[in-house]
C-alpha cells in the first residue's frame, strides 16, 4: 500500500501528522497539510476537518471530509466536478457560465449554512451549470438564467430552513422538507417537476404561498400549514390574479407529491431512505439526494434479528446517544443482526450512525474531537512512538536510547517520513536525509514500517466486521466464519473495513485482509457473501487523522 | 502506550446513534394492466424477500412499488381473480413491470 488515498488528483491533502506543509503534495505519500489557493488544480482530501477561506481549487473528499468557510467563484468549462464528496459549512459558491460547455460545480455534496449561486445569463448555447445529487442544510441559493444554456440542479435535499430562489430556471427531483422552500421570482417563473415537496413554494414579488395537496385531506392549515398558505391549483392562482397556467400547473403537479419521505431516522440526522419510500420512483430514479438503507439503533429488536450489544467502556446512559465512558479512552458497541433466510451479497457501504462533527485540528481526546467511530488507534498499534533524549549533533541523526530500531524501518517526525539507514549504537538512529530542521532533544517520533507509516495518509475512518452464513445467529468464534474455507483460520476473526465503501475481504495466500487493512496488498477484494453479520463500531477519544 | 500530555473527556460533540447499510439491488415493481394504464391496490408479493427489508405490497396510486428479494424469486400480482408472476434474478437494479390482463 503506497498510502491510503483512493481517489485521484493533482495535489493531496491530509490532516497533520499525516500531512505536513513541507511535503510537495503531488503525491499520495507525501501530502501536504494545508490547501493553499491553487485554482483549478484537483485537491484530495483525506479524512479531516479543514478551513480554507477564498480558494479557486477544485476538491475532491476522501472519506469523511469537512470544509469550512470555502469562498469560491467558479467560471471555468471543465470536465470534472468542481467540489465533489465534501461535507460544506458556511461556504459561499458562486458560478457563471462564460463558455460553450459544461460547468459542473457540486456533486454528492453537503452544505450547511451556506449559499449558492449559479448564474447562467452569460453562457453560450450549450452552456450548462450543473449542481447534482446535494442536501442543503439551513442553506439558501440564487439560480439565474435568461435566455441560452441552462441550469441544472436537480436531486436535492432542501432541509432545517433551507431555501432557493429561482429565476428563470426550472427545478426537478428535488425534496423540500417542511421548514424548507423554493421560490420562484414571478409567477411566470414557476417551474418544477417531479418533486416531493413539503414545504413551500412562493412567489418571490408577490410573497404568495403554496403547498402541494397531493392526497391531503382538508386545507392547508388543517395540515399545519401557515396562515396565508394556499393549496397550488390554477383556480387559487387565478383567484390571487396569475392566470393563464391551466397547463403549466397540470404539468408541475403531473408527478410532483407532498408525501412524508420515510427517512429512516430523521431525528438522528439519518436522512437515508427505508425501501418502500415515495422518493424512489418507478424507473429507477430518485427524488432528492437520499440513498436506501436498513437503519439499525442502538436498541435491540427484542425478537433476536437485532442485537446491540456495548463493551464496558461505552457509556449507554442515553441509549440514543452512545458515547465512550468518562475517563476511557475508547469502547466498542457490537451490532449483530440477520439479512435474510439464505445468503446474500453485502453490496452497500456501512456507515455509523452518528454526528461525526469531530474537528480534527484538535489532538485526540480534546473537547472538539471525542466519541470518533474509527477502528483504529493511531498511536496505540501504531506507529511506535519514542521520545529524542539529547540534542543531535545533525539533521541526519535521533539521539533516543535505547531505541530497539533495525534499518529499514521508518522515523517520522513532524509528518516526514525518512528511512532508517544506520543504526550506529542503541541509542543512535541515522535517516536518510535531512530534517526539515534539527531536532532537539524532548522530540516526540514515530516509528514503524512503511506499510504502517501509509496507512495514516490520511488515517481513513474504519470499523470491524465479521459474518456468518448460518441460519441461527452465531454464538461461538468457530461459527462466525466470514465465509471462508475453515483451512484459513480466519473463524471468529473480525476484519478492518474502511467506511464509505462497500466491504470486501482480500485473500492473498494465507492471509486475508479487509478493505481498511493497513497491511492489505494492491488488488480488489470479494463481496462478502453473509447471513449474519457483527458490526464492531469503535468509539474512541484518542483519534488523529 | 498512552499518548502523553492529553486529558481524556468522555463527554464529547459525537455520539453514536447506530448503523445502516447502504442497499444496493432494490427493484422497483411496477403494476400495469395490458394498456399499460398503472394499477393501485393490487397486492403484491415475492416468494424470496429479504427479511427485514419492508416493502409496500399493496400498490399505492402510483401502481409501483419496491422490493429487495433474495436470489432467486418470483415477484407476483394479484387483483381480484387475476394475477401474473416474473422470475426475479440476481440484483436487478432496473425495474420489473408486471402486466396484468386488462381488467375491462
Amino acid at each position: 500500500m503506497a498510502n491510503n488515498f483512493t481517489k485521484t488528483g493533482d495535489r493531496y491533502f491530509a490532516k497533520a501528522p499525516a500531512g505536513h506543509d513541507s511535503n510537495s503534495g503531488l503525491d499520495g505519500d507525501y501530502p501536504q497539510a494545508t490547501p493553499s489557493n491553487l485554482p483549478n488544480v484537483t485537491c484530495v482530501l483525506g479524512t479531516g476537518d479543514y478551513t480554507v477561506g477564498s480558494r479557486s481549487n477544485r476538491f475532491i473528499g476522501d472519506g469523511k471530509v469537512v470544509l469550512r468557510n470555502l469562498s469560491v467563484s467558479i467560471n471555468t468549462t471543465i470536465s470534472h466536478w468542481f467540489i465533489h464528496q465534501i461535507y460544506l459549512i458556511n461556504a459561499n459558491i458562486t458560478s457563471t457560465s462564460t463558455g460553450n460547455g459544461r460547468t459542473r460545480c457540486a456533486y454528492d455534496c453537503v452544505f450547511e449554512d451556506s449559499y449558492i449561486s449559479l448564474v447562467a445569463s452569460n453562457a453560450q448555447a450549450g452552456g450548462h451549470q450543473n449542481h447534482e445529487y446535494l442536501t442543503l442544510v439551513n442553506t439558501s441559493g440564487h439560480l439565474i438564467y435568461s435566455s441560452i444554456g441552462s441550469i441544472v440542479f436537480r436531486y436535492f435535499n432542501l432541509l432545517n430552513g433551507s431555501n432557493i430562489l429561482m429565476n428563470g430556471s426550472f427545478a426537478w427531483n428535488f425534496y423540500i422538507d417542511f421548514s424548507s422552500k423554493i421560490r420562484f421570482s414571478t409567477h411566470d417563473n414557476i417551474n418544477f417537476r417531479t418533486s416531493n415537496i413539503r414545504g413551500i413554494i412562493e412567489i418571490d414579488s408577490t410573497g404568495d404561498q403554496y403547498a402541494i395537496q397531493d392526497a391531503l385531506v382538508g386545507s392547508p392549515q388543517d395540515n399545519g400549514y401557515a396562515a396565508g398558505v394556499k393549496w397550488l391549483t390554477y383556480a387559487n392562482l387565478a383567484a390571487d390574479g396569475f392566470t393563464g397556467l391551466e397547463a403549466d400547473v397540470e404539468v408541475w403537479l403531473e408527478n410532483s407529491i407532498n408525501k412524508d419521505p420515510l427517512f429512516n431516522n430523521p431525528d438522528a440526522g439519518d436522512y437515508s431512505l427505508q425501501p418502500g419510500s415515495p422518493n424512489i420512483l418507478s424507473d429507477g430514479t430518485q427524488i432528492g439526494n437520499s440513498k436506501v438503507a436498513l437503519s439499525i439503533l442502538n436498541t435491540d429488536d427484542g425478537v433476536g434479528n437485532t442485537v446491540v450489544e456495548p463493551n464496558a467502556e461505552i457509556n449507554t446512559g442515553d441509549p440514543q446517544n452512545f458515547t465512550v465512558k468518562l475517563g476511557e479512552n475508547e469502547g466498542y458497541v457490537d451490532y449483530i443482526f440477520k439479512a435474510g433466510s439464505v445468503a446474500l451479497q453485502l453490496n452497500g457501504a456501512i456507515e455509523a450512525i452518528a454526528d461525526l462533527n469531530f474537528n480534527t485540528d484538535f489532538g485526540g481526546g480534546s473537547e472538539q474531537n471525542n466519541n470518533v467511530p474509527d477502528s483504529f488507534p493511531q498511536a496505540v498499534d501504531f506507529p511506535d512512538e519514542l521520545v529524542t533524549d539529547a540534542l543531535a549533533p545533525d539533521t541526519t541523526t535521533l539521539k533516543i536510547t535505547g531505541h530497539g530500531k533495525v534499518v529499514g524501518q521508518f522515523v517520522r517526525v513532524l509528518g516526514e517520513d525518512r528511512e532508517i539507514t544506520a543504526i550506529p549504537d542503541a541509542n543512535t538512529i541515522t535517516v536518510d536525509s535531512a530534517f526539515r530542521a534539527a531536532v532537539a532533544s524532548g522530540v516526540t517520533v514515530q516509528v514503524g514500517s512503511e506499510n504502517q507509516l501509509a496507512a495514516l495518509k490520511p488515517n481513513a475512518l474504519t470499523y470491524e466486521l465479521r459474518t456468518s452464513n448460518q441460519q441461527a445467529m452465531p454464538t461461538t468464534d468457530a461459527e462466525w466464519d466470514n465465509g471462508l474455507s475453515a483451512g484459513l483460520g480466519m473463524a471468529g476473526v473480525f476484519f478492518t473495513q474502511r467506511m464509505f465503501e462497500k466491504p470486501t475481504l482480500l485473500v492473498d495466500g494465507a492471509n486475508v485482509y479487509g478493505s481498511g487493512d493497513p497491511d492489505r496488498p494492491a488488488g480488489d477484494g470479494a463481496i462478502i457473501t453473509w447471513i449474519w453479520a457483527c458490526v464492531r463500531m469503535y468509539l474512541r477519544n484518542n483519534y488523529r487523522s | 502506550m498512552a499518548l502523553k500530555g492529553l486529558t481524556y473527556r468522555a463527554e464529547g460533540i459525537n455520539t453514536l446513534k447506530g448503523v445502516r447499510i447502504f442497499l444496493e439491488g432494490i427493484t422497483s415493481v411496477v403494476i400495469t394492466d395490458g394498456r399499460g394504464k398503472r394499477q393501485a391496490e393490487v397486492v403484491v408479493a415475492a416468494t424470496n424477500p429479504v427479511a427485514g427489508v419492508p416493502f409496500q405490497t399493496i400498490t399505492p396510486t402510483n401502481g409501483s412499488t419496491v422490493v429487495q428479494a433474495e436470489d432467486p424469486s418470483t415477484i407476483s400480482a394479484q387483483k381480484e381473480l387475476l394475477k401474473f408472476s416474473l422470475p426475479h434474478n440476481g440484483e436487478a437494479t432496473h425495474k420489473l413491470i408486471v402486466d396484468l390482463p386488462i381488467l375491462d
